[in-house]
């Protein structure tokens, strides 16, 4: 199983735009296989997760990048909501 | 939840070793909060999908910023002439601790690093080998003369490195590992947070909050006899093979492990405050 092609290639075939992609692509660039499998097998099952995921991967980036504690706080508020009741 | 450690941007924009350090807190912060919500499997999957979205995300983030572990230099000095601490960052890792004239380097392949030196009744821990665990400890509090002299090995360098982020995706599926995986995952982890733990006490001897700064005079103090570390590596001492850990064994062993994380927090705080104390004083 190759997960980084495999993501790569959800990523690709995604309604993403280029920003999202390209962010998407250096983010599997950078990490090993085995921090991508989670990712990857979610997406397999729900490829609907993809928009949020693109989100939250978005949202944290943007949350680091300003060092913003309140915006890093309402992320993972989002995602309590978002998991509650699966 | 607060997350409220990160500084500015440098000059060159990148992040320091305290944003590092925040980021990573977070994403404990994060994991923690997520796996306190009772789901499903499919809740399960998604919160797993979410946690590694920050560790890659802080991954690429180092990647981009130039604060790459493999390229990243930390030096940090404590000087007690002038009571200075610095902490830099550029080139490769290196930790260094100035006794007046003296100098303690760590960590490069093949060095023989001396430790032990008593500074009141501080502990001096030195000698940890990631590749078996074992721990070495030497107090010998009536001697001012070095008693303890160990080699760094290779693995000890770069598999802090490997092993913290090997760390934040093994704990996303502790779960689903058998006993003998469980073994292995906590056996990396206890000796990695005892290293961690054994090079902060030796900073921690020079340069805990306990240090009078009017004279330099070193006080121990009970923040340095605090953290009972021999108790703790009894407690997470394994007794059993893997054939007959309980689910029971495997929920202590984690425990363990925690407070192990803690003692090294706790040191982290107290190593990060005399920092500040010492920058405040060069202004």
């Amino acid at each position: 199983m190759n997960t980084k092609q495999d993501l790569k290639d959800i990523i690709l075939q995604a309604q993403l735009d280029n920003q999202d992609k390209e962010l998407w692509n250096k983010f599997i660039e950078v990490n090993e296989e085995e921090n991508l499998n989670d990712i990857v097998e979610l997406l397999k099952n729900e490829p609907e997760r993809l928009e949020f995921l693109t989100d939250n991967l978005r949202e944290k980036l943007d949350a680091f990048l300003n060092r913003d504690s309140d915006k890093l706080n309402d992320i993972v508020e989002t995602e309590i909501e978002t998991i509650k009741d699966l | 939840m607060k997350f409220e450690k990160m500084g500015t941007p440098s000059v060159e924009g990148r992040f320091t070793v305290e944003d590092e350090r925040a980021m990573g807190e977070f994403a404990d912060a994060e994991a923690a909060k997520l796996d306190g919500e009772k789901t499903g499997e499919d809740g399960k999957k998604f919160k797993r999908a979410l946690k590694n979205v920050t560790i890659g995300l802080i991954l690429l983030l180092k990647s981009i910023s130039g604060v790459d572990v493999a390229e990243a230099r930390q030096a940090r000095g404590i000087d007690l002439n002038t009571q200075r601490a610095s902490i830099s960052m550029a080139g490769t890792q290196k930790e260094a601790i100035q006794l007046d004239n003296e100098t303690v380097a760590i960590p490069s392949a093949g060095d023989k690093v001396t430790s032990g030196i008593k500074l009141a009744e501080a502990e001096q821990v030195r000698g940890i080998d990631l590749d078996t665990g074992d721990l070495t400890i030497e107090a010998d509090l009536s001697s001012t003369e070095p008693q303890h002299e160990t080699t760094v090995t290779q693995s000890n360098v770069e598999n802090i490195a490997d092993l913290n982020s090997e760390e934040a995706v093994a704990e996303t599926s502790i779960e689903s590992m058998n006993n003998q995986e469980f073994i292995n995952y906590f056996e990396k982890v206890k000796a990695k947070t005892l290293y961690e733990v054994a090079t902060l006490l030796h900073i921690n001897a020079v340069g805990f909050p306990s240090v009078d700064m009017s004279t330099g005079n070193i006080e121990a103090g009970e923040d340095l006899k605090e953290p009972k570390l021999e108790d703790f590596i009894e407690e997470s001492r394994i007794t059993k093979s893997a054939d007959d850990l309980t689910n029971e064994d495997r929920q202590n062993m984690i425990q363990n492990l925690e407070k192990l994380k803690k003692v090294a927090n706790k040191l982290k705080s107290g190593i990060s405050e005399m920092a500040k104390v010492n920058q405040s004083m060069q202004l």
